[in-house]
């Protein structure tokens, strides 16, 4: 690492502070390695230590100031009027490490973050996984519930379409039978025979429709299944490749 | 060393070695590690602090080609050296008494 590569390093770790504040910082160090001479660069680089370790004794003392500035100053007068006037009896200084302190973030010490990524794999793991699980099992129930009403949709479907020219069929020649037993009184007989007729070429009629919409019906039918297979293939396709991308990014990091 | 160095007594040296002539940063740091053991980077956060509280100032001079910032000490400042030194004088001598070796009936 150079002199130029360190101060730029130190320039990024001292990002939060105010721009004053910056510029004082990385000035002082600029020149502290021009009168150290480039022949004394590389241990003045090492005996600062890293660039994160000098900005974090900045920090501190900035956080510190920050701690410190409600307190009355030294030149202040009555204990009343001299808390206010503090920051101003100090030249401004405290004041300023007060107001701009609020832009130095909380720091959180490594045992934290570690205790605290490991509390969050443990719920995840605790209570995730169940609810992963509970998610997916509820998917797949409502998916086969939505299939089995389909199913029972289609098979209702077809029976009427099988059944109703069926069963007036059936009826219509009923009639016409029971209509040759009732020629005691001719008018009942003929109107039954009409009506056994009227039954039976209805039947017929929606006998002829139906095996006429199952023939249109067919090729439509076939391939709306093909569309329906082919979607469901590319849902678990695209499942497949966000677990994928998922695990990648896990070892990632 | 056993010894840790407080803040004070950083502030302490760092008036005394500023107190003796305009300094700059580099040469502060060296002088006060003539004496004490502590690292590089310490020192950058103790000059704020004093420039903060008015103890020291600064000037630009150009030298060599670039300009140099170097600290001085201020009136208060002083005031706050001559303080310190009371305070030393006092701590040690107290200390010296029972850490010196010598019977501490022989110094009243």
């Amino acid at each position: 690492m150079t002199a130029y590569e360190y101060l730029n390093a130190l320039r990024q770790a001292l990002e939060v502070l105010p721009d004053d504040e910056r510029v004082n910082a990385i000035r002082y160090y600029e020149e502290y390695f021009l009168d150290a001479g480039p022949e004394n660069e590389v241990r003045v680089i090492s005996e600062l230590g890293s660039p994160e370790q000098v900005a974090q004794n900045i920090l501190n003392e900035y956080t510190d100031l920050a701690r410190i500035a409600p307190r009355p100053g030294p030149g202040g007068e009555g204990a009343e009027e001299g808390a206010p006037q503090a920051g101003q009896a100090d030249g401004g200084a405290s004041a300023r490490g007060f107001r701009t302190g609020a832009f130095v973030p909380p720091r959180r010490s490594p045992a934290i973050s570690f205790l605290a990524v490991c509390g969050a794999i443990f719920l995840a793991v605790v209570f995730g996984l169940p609810l992963l699980a509970a998610a997916v099992a509820t998917i797949v129930c409502l998916a086969a519930s939505a299939l089995v009403v389909l199913v029972g949709l289609a098979a209702v479907l077809a029976a009427l379409l099988v059944l109703l020219p069926l069963t007036l069929i059936a009826s219509g020649g009923v009639l016409c039978v029971i209509s040759l037993f009732l020629w005691g009184v001719p008018a009942s007989a003929v109107l039954t025979l009409g009506a056994g007729l009227c039954l039976l070429a209805l039947g017929g009629l929606l006998a002829v429709g139906c095996i006429q919409l199952c023939a249109v019906s067919f090729r439509p039918l076939l391939r709306a299944a093909g569309w329906c297979v082919d979607q469901c293939g590319r849902f678990f396709r695209w499942c497949i490749d966000v677990v994928g991308r998922f695990l990648e990014r896990l070892k990632g990091v | 060393m056993a010894f840790p160095i407080s803040a004070a007594l950083l502030d302490a040296v760092v008036l005394a070695v500023v107190s003796r002539e305009s300094t700059y940063g580099y040469k502060i740091t060296q002088d006060v590690r003539q004496v004490m053991d502590i690292s590089e980077s310490t020192l950058y956060p103790v000059l704020r602090r004093l420039l903060k509280d008015g103890s020291l100032s600064t000037y630009d001079q150009a030298i060599a080609g670039r300009i140099r910032r170097y600290y001085q000490i201020t009136p208060a400042g002083l005031q706050k050296l001559q303080a310190y030194r009371a305070d030393w004088v006092a701590y040690r001598d107290s200390i010296e008494r029972v850490l010196g070796g010598r019977d501490v009936n022989d110094c009243v």
